[in-house]
């Protein structure tokens, strides 16, 4: 996924390597990219997932693991992500 | 994998702030679902609604949940809405409902509650001022209590004759003038049928009082306080005379008073006429006096000593209360004198030292046979005890009677260095 730095267009990219430039404005219509395409927030939330990724590697072959630590306000968009992500 | 995934956390982690939740974005209802179900307050879900319209229509389980909480006899009420968008309605209206419901209720049971307050309060009892009230005869009126006319104290207890079931009669009619004549009570004068009434109570009242001070502590003569405390006597009698029971009491003849069958009394032994007739079966008493008798003899006259020489001729009187005053002065001479006279009648006057003391040729006869040895306890055999006398008079204690024998003392003969204890049985 891209996230460009404040320009009023935004590219999309799918899995398969298809490409689209829309303007931000239209991709923020839906939440979910809206809020990934927040600097701020994606960015916390993206570095959220790398942590939970490697905490899962970690406790891989482990049992009763104590889960990871999620703040208050990253846990809905932590949720979002997760399910997004299918993990 | 033996972690939780990421949505379960996540999720976890949303429950544990589900306060502060108010809006889950875009996210699909499935999504949040478990987190709905578990708020606690309706208005908090209206407000997630409000921000994330697309919860809006398949939120109604959640509604549904809170009405089934917070609206009793929901099912009896019609609780859904046409339009699914409208459960918050249905809940408002449902929750309204109830509450006045309850509001009806309570005002129902205060009023049941305030009737049967009011029904108890009528059957409580209230003070009633005197001044409505008739009071009783004899009695004043001292603003929230009554008490009698005149308060008697013991002058008026002395001087009241308790009333005779015979003379009813005729002191009511006597009671009635001396009211006329009287100013002191207060109470307007009673009609001839409520004064005998009273009389007769007060009769009642005074009889079964003394009888019962009587049987109950049986002093007569002896007044305690809670005597003084005397029922209401009307003060109209001016009769000056003691009260008929004391008089009664006083009169009637002292009751023997009952004796001690243990306590027996002295044995007096009736004076031998030949005491040379003495032999071993004679009472110990004898053999004593015989024995102080030579004793004295042996100090009086030490040359001549006779033992067991008992006087063939004795007087009448017996010698035992004689020898008992005589003992008194024996240190005279005279005394020794008649004493050797008294006994030894065998014995040639010669012997004797005085002679001129012979002019008492009877020893005075102080006592009869039968008298108690009152004066020397040492003579007396039994000497603790004395002998009941008839009451002849008022008693000199006061009317208590002596239910146990005094201590009696060693008796000690002075004529006997070494007193033996021979107590007569």
């Amino acid at each position: 996924m891209n996230t460009p730095s404040t320009s009023p267009y935004v590219t999309l990219i799918s899995s398969d390597g298809f490409e689209f430039i829309v303007s931000r404005d239209a991709a923020c219509v839906a939440g979910t990219i809206k809020k990934m395409l927040d600097p701020q927030s994606a960015g916390v939330v993206l570095e959220k997932v790398c942590e939970y990724l490697y905490y899962n590697l970690k406790h891989k072959d482990a049992k009763d693991v104590p889960d990871m630590e999620i703040p208050p306000e990253l846990c809905l968009e932590l949720l979002m992500a997760a399910d997004y992500l299918h993990v | 994998m033996p972690a939780r995934s990421l949505n379960k956390m996540a999720t976890q982690a949303c429950i544990k702030n589900i306060g502060s939740i108010l809006d889950v974005g875009e996210a699909p209802y499935e999504l949040v679902r478990p987190l709905l179900v578990k708020l606690q307050n309706p208005e908090q879900l209206r407000q997630i609604e409000l921000n994330s319209r697309q919860i809006c229509e398949l939120d109604g389980e959640v509604w549904l949940q809170f009405i089934k909480r917070d609206v009793p006899n929901w099912d009896k009420k019609p609780h859904e809405p046409r339009n699914p968008n409208n459960w918050h309605k249905i809940y408002r209206k449902l929750c309204a409902e109830s509450k006045r419901e309850l509001e009806d209720d309570g005002a129902a049971l205060k009023a049941e509650m305030d009737r049967i307050k009011n029904e108890q309060a009528k059957n409580t009892i209230h003070r009633v001022e005197l001044n409505i009230v008739k009071v009783p005869e004899g009695m004043v009126s001292h603003g929230r209590t009554i008490k009698p006319a005149r308060k008697p104290d013991l002058h008026d207890r002395v001087m009241q004759v308790p009333p005779n079931p015979n003379e009813r009669v005729k002191r009511g009619l006597d009671g009635e003038g001396d009211r006329r004549r009287s100013t002191r009570t207060a109470a307007p004068p009673p009609t001839k049928g409520k004064l005998k009434l009273k009389q007769f109570r007060k009769e009642a009242k005074a009889i079964g009082h003394f009888s019962h001070q009587q049987q109950n502590r049986g002093q007569p003569g002896v007044w305690k306080a809670q005597d003084m405390r005397v029922k209401p006597v009307s003060v109209n009698q001016n009769i000056v005379t003691a009260p008929r029971c004391l008089i009664d009491e006083h009169r009637k003849p002292a009751s023997p008073r009952p004796i001690d069958p243990s306590i027996k009394p002295p044995t007096v032994f009736a004076p031998r006429k030949r005491r040379i007739e003495h032999d071993a079966t004679s009472s110990p008493v004898t053999s004593i006096n015989e024995e102080r008798e030579n004793r004295l003899r042996a100090f009086t006259n030490p040359s001549s000593v006779k033992k067991s020489a008992p006087a063939s001729n004795l007087p009448k009187s017996t010698p035992i209360p004689d020898r008992s005053n005589t003992h008194t002065s024996a240190s005279t001479s005279a005394a020794a004198a008649s004493l050797d006279q008294l006994f030894d009648e065998d014995i040639p006057m010669s012997s004797i030292e005085n002679s001129t003391t012979l002019t008492i040729p009877k020893p005075p006869i102080a006592t009869p046979i039968i008298s108690p040895p009152e004066t020397s306890a040492r003579d007396s055999p039994a000497s603790g005890y004395r002998i009941p006398r008839p009451n002849t008079s008022s008693p000199s204690n006061g009317g208590v009677r002596r239910t146990r024998p005094m201590k009696s003392k060693a008796p000690v003969d002075i004529f006997m260095p070494h007193p033996k204890r021979q107590r007569l049985v």
